[in-house]
């Protein structure tokens, strides 16, 4: 079993620079997603741990071995490393088997149709790419990945040509099939949703430096920076000021902060949706200081839930899901509920 | 996005199709009739004689050794161009396509011009090699260029050093292309009659020719015509199933990106400038230098400039006559071809494209019978001639029309409709107007083409009009090579057009990621060129 350390790496094409000075340690056996928007330098990284690019400066590390440093330099077809690039790339020219076989030696006809069986493809070694739909493509591109046996398997963007539906279901076995191998991953996506779920930890990239690497929970309830809170998902973020240890005053009332989380005067909170109820105004006992008061200014029907948002009286507007139909109608009076705590962000 | 409708076409338009068709068949089926009238007696006479055997065997062994020749040059050339990092190669890129532009007769005379001992089979393939490289670089490097990079990074993670992964997981992309370009290299050399003739190679044109001159045997003539043209068929057939299977071959639209370059070294620099210093300078160099010399040193008959400017005039003249009625031949049949299909579209699509396989001797030689025979009044006429042309390049024009029409989203023509417009108003305030410059440069290419065919116009011309191709052609007959020199120039100017169109096509389709769109435009640019 091996782990990736990549440390202080440079690399880019020709002269200009894509990631600067970059470090990453993925453990052995780990799922680690880089979630980064495009142009961030995640592929780029993903080019240089494979072998696909050479950096400029820094060194690459399979397990003890060096794999990449300014003197050493392992070409990929020596590193045991599998690729799934976007949209499979299955060899065109070549059926199913014979792209599974690939990279076996030859005469290991056994093993492509065990290969074929773990991706679910059993049978199907006949059939040319051209005649699979593209989660089976993906299916055939990983079995090809994974045949020679690697010790790191890099993923990029795998999924994002597929429906919703298909992405999810092939996330879920492919996360299950690499931790049963125990094959360390490293998958690269711009999706926030699929880095959080699939991943055992997900390192954030912005214009080729990592921005955090922590464990999804984590990354989602305590990001790095104003940045990142809002690329891991739908943030609402207050202007909060510090009234006592761990407690700050904001438009939606006092809201405790997160333990450990940094102590300043003022600053920015961050919720998320899904910490924010809304009650009927009239649900409330008259003088109860229960929640923000605030009128309904409009409401987005999305099926699950609904999206609306709420004008408080203390001035600003704020987004709150409601589950369900929940009918908060425009106009209506309505008190907006923190429920958890908060973190400040800069 | 489809750019097809599934329903069934327009009576009228379906009947203007095959109507169009039916006159591009005329040539083909005239021949057949008049083969069929000789008996089959002295058919299989004619096919068994030895001579018979051995033009075959000559054609055969000139196209296997062209299309072969082609390839062992044709393919590092490519890779150069679409992979390695060569100095200028966007320039080389444009000259290599440039020996299109060089009609085959006229790279011949510039070659004899300098060696006048030039002659035979092997003086014959190498100037056919020279000329007709293009259809194995230009297409081989478009498909390297745009096959996918990511299979090469997988096949080296998979085990394969850089060579290897390029040999297994990209070249298989561009053999397609490989195919089909020899196939069009085979074609050309089977239907060439300038440079075979020129150095008396006993190929099929020039025995066609001959036996047709020898006016006692024209059974014969029309009997090879009748084989030539069963071996043409049968490589447009192939090459069309081959261009369709590369088509297959794509699995999905993936981000176009472009594969990294190789950088060579000092020495692999020096040896890739040499290596396209060399096939450019044979290609293009000598054979312009030469024509350039001989037009310096003049000729014992002072150059009638006059002379020139009729053959020119007179050039144009039929041309224009024959591309008027290419696509007036075409309109209906690419309507047809871009917006249905199914059997009886792609039937009479085929039958419209039948020039592709009827090499210019051949279609001389059945309009000379057919005049001659039902309507002697016809016989070398102006009409005729230009009949000639619009025959052998209606596929030209088709092709042009058919993509221009392809590129026009058929929602335009019904959002016209509910906006109040008749079927044809709408038609014409869509399709037409959009489509039809694209119908005009086809019938342009008509035109530039048809002024250099020299068989059929040799055939086929009333007596006393000269064009630029048989001026150049009585020149070269009587060894008078720098009275010949202006207008080979005035030809291989007139040539460059079609070519360079293609070249930039071909680019366009490089970088482009429509790829719907750009299948139309790439038939559409072998179309062109297409022998």
């Amino acid at each position: 079993m091996t782990g990736v350390a990549v440390k202080d790496v440079s690399a880019g094409y020709g002269a200009g620079t894509v990631l600067a000075d970059l470090s990453l340690d993925v453990g052995s056996g780990e799922f680690l997603a880089v979630l980064g928007a495009s142009g961030s330098g995640k592929t780029t990284l993903l080019k240089v741990i494979a072998g696909l690019l050479r950096p400029q400066s820094g060194t690459v590390r399979f397990g003890d071995r060096i794999v990449s440093s300014p003197d050493e330099w392992v070409p990929p077809e020596r590193r045991r490393v599998g690729l799934v690039p976007q949209e499979g790339a299955l060899f065109p020219h070549l059926t199913v088997a014979g792209n599974v076989a690939f990279g076996l030696p030859r005469g290991t006809g056994e093993d492509v149709d065990r290969l074929l069986g773990l991706v679910g493809m059993t049978g199907m070694g006949g059939l040319r790419p051209q005649e699979l739909s593209g989660g089976q493509q993906q299916r055939v591109a990983l079995a090809r990945a994974l045949a020679p046996a690697p010790e790191v398997i890099c993923l990029d963007e795998p999924w994002s040509a597929l429906d919703a539906s298909l992405r999810v279901r092939l996330r879920g076995e492919v996360r299950e099939l690499l931790a049963g191998l125990g094959t360390t991953a490293i998958l690269v996506t711009h999706d926030q949703e699929e880095a959080l779920s699939i991943a055992d930890r997900v390192a954030v990239v912005r214009d080729g430096r990592i921005v955090q690497v922590d464990a999804p929970e984590v990354l989602y309830s305590r990001p790095a920076d104003l940045g990142t809170a809002s690329f891991v998902g739908e943030a609402i973020l207050l202007d909060a000021r510090a009234v006592r240890d761990g407690v700050v005053s904001t438009a939606l009332g006092e809201i405790h902060l997160v333990t450990g989380s940094p102590q300043r005067p003022a600053g920015l909170v961050l919720l998320r949706p899904e910490q924010l109820a809304i009650v009927a105004e009239h649900a409330v006992g008259p003088g109860e200081p229960h929640g923000a008061p605030g009128s309904v200014a409009a409401r987005s029907y999305h099926g699950h839930d609904s999206l609306v948002t709420v004008r408080l009286d203390a001035g600003p507007e704020i987004a709150v899901r409601a589950p369900g139909g929940a009918g908060a109608a425009p106009g209506e009076r309505v008190r907006v509920v923190v429920g958890g705590p908060g973190v400040l962000v800069e | 996005m489809t750019s097809r409708l599934s329903s069934r076409p327009p009576r009228a338009l379906f009947g203007a199709a095959v109507a169009a068709a039916l006159v591009a068949l005329i040539p083909l089926v005239y021949l057949v009739v008049r083969v069929a009238d000789a008996g089959l007696a002295q058919v299989l006479e004619t096919l068994a004689r030895p001579r018979t055997v051995e033009t075959v065997g000559t054609s055969v062994a000139l196209t296997l050794v062209v299309v072969a020749a082609c390839l062992l040059l044709g393919l590092p050339t490519a890779w150069l161009l679409a992979r390695a990092r060569v100095w200028q190669r966007r320039g080389w890129l444009v000259l290599v396509a440039l020996p299109l532009a060089i009609p085959s007769y006229v790279a011949a005379y510039a070659w004899i011009a300098i060696f006048p001992g030039m002659s035979g089979f092997w003086a014959a393939a190498f100037v056919l090699t020279l000329v007709s490289l293009p259809y194995v670089v230009v297409p081989v490097v478009a498909a390297l260029r745009s096959a996918d990079p990511s299979l090469e990074e997988v096949a080296r993670t998979l085990g394969r050093g850089p060579r290897r992964a390029f040999v297994e997981a990209t070249l298989p992309q561009a053999w397609p292309a490989a195919a089909a370009g020899s196939l069009l290299v085979a074609l050309y050399v089977l239907s060439d009659f300038g440079a075979v003739s020129l150095f008396r190679v006993d190929a099929f044109t020039r025995v066609i020719y001959a036996s047709y001159r020898a006016s006692f045997d024209r059974t014969t003539a029309a009997v090879l015509a009748l084989v030539l043209v069963a071996l043409a068929a049968g490589l447009v057939l192939l090459e069309r199933r081959v261009r369709g299977r590369s088509r297959r071959f794509r699995t999905s639209g993936a981000a176009l990106r472009p594969a990294p370059d190789v950088a060579l070294t000092g020495r692999g620099q020096v040896g890739a400038l040499a290596w396209l210093g060399v096939l450019i300078g044979l290609a293009i160099v000598v054979p312009v230098a030469s024509l350039l010399i001989r037009l310096a040193e003049g000729s014992r008959r002072p150059l009638d400039v006059g002379e020139l400017a009729r053959a020119a005039a007179n050039s144009a003249g039929v041309s224009l006559i024959g591309a008027a009625l290419a696509v007036a031949l075409a309109v209906p049949v690419a309507l047809l071809a871009a917006r249905y299909r199914g059997a009886r579209v792609s039937a009479v699509e085929t039958a419209a494209y039948s020039g592709h396989a009827l090499p210019g001797v051949v279609v001389g030689l059945s309009l000379v019978f057919l005049t001659i025979n039902l309507f002697p009044a016809a016989y070398q006429t102006i009409a005729t001639l230009a009949f000639a042309y619009a025959v052998l390049f209606l596929p030209k024009s088709i092709g042009a029309t058919r993509s221009a029409v392809a590129a026009v989203p058929p929602i335009l023509e019904q959002t016209a409709r509910t906006l109040g417009r008749s079927a044809f108003g709408a038609w014409r305030s869509t399709t037409l107007r959009l489509a039809w410059p694209g119908a005009a440069a086809g019938g342009l290419l008509v035109l530039l083409t048809a002024m250099k065919e020299l068989p059929a116009t040799l055939m086929l011309r009333p007596t006393g009009l000269d064009t630029l191709a048989t001026e150049l052609w009585s020149r070269t007959e009587v060894a008078a090579y720098g009275a010949a020199a202006p207008y080979a120039l005035a030809l291989i100017a007139l040539a460059a057009v079609p070519a360079w169109l293609m070249s930039t096509a071909m680019h366009r389709r490089g970088g482009s990621t429509q790829r719907a769109a750009d299948d139309d435009e790439a038939d559409a640019a072998v179309d062109m060129v297409a022998p």
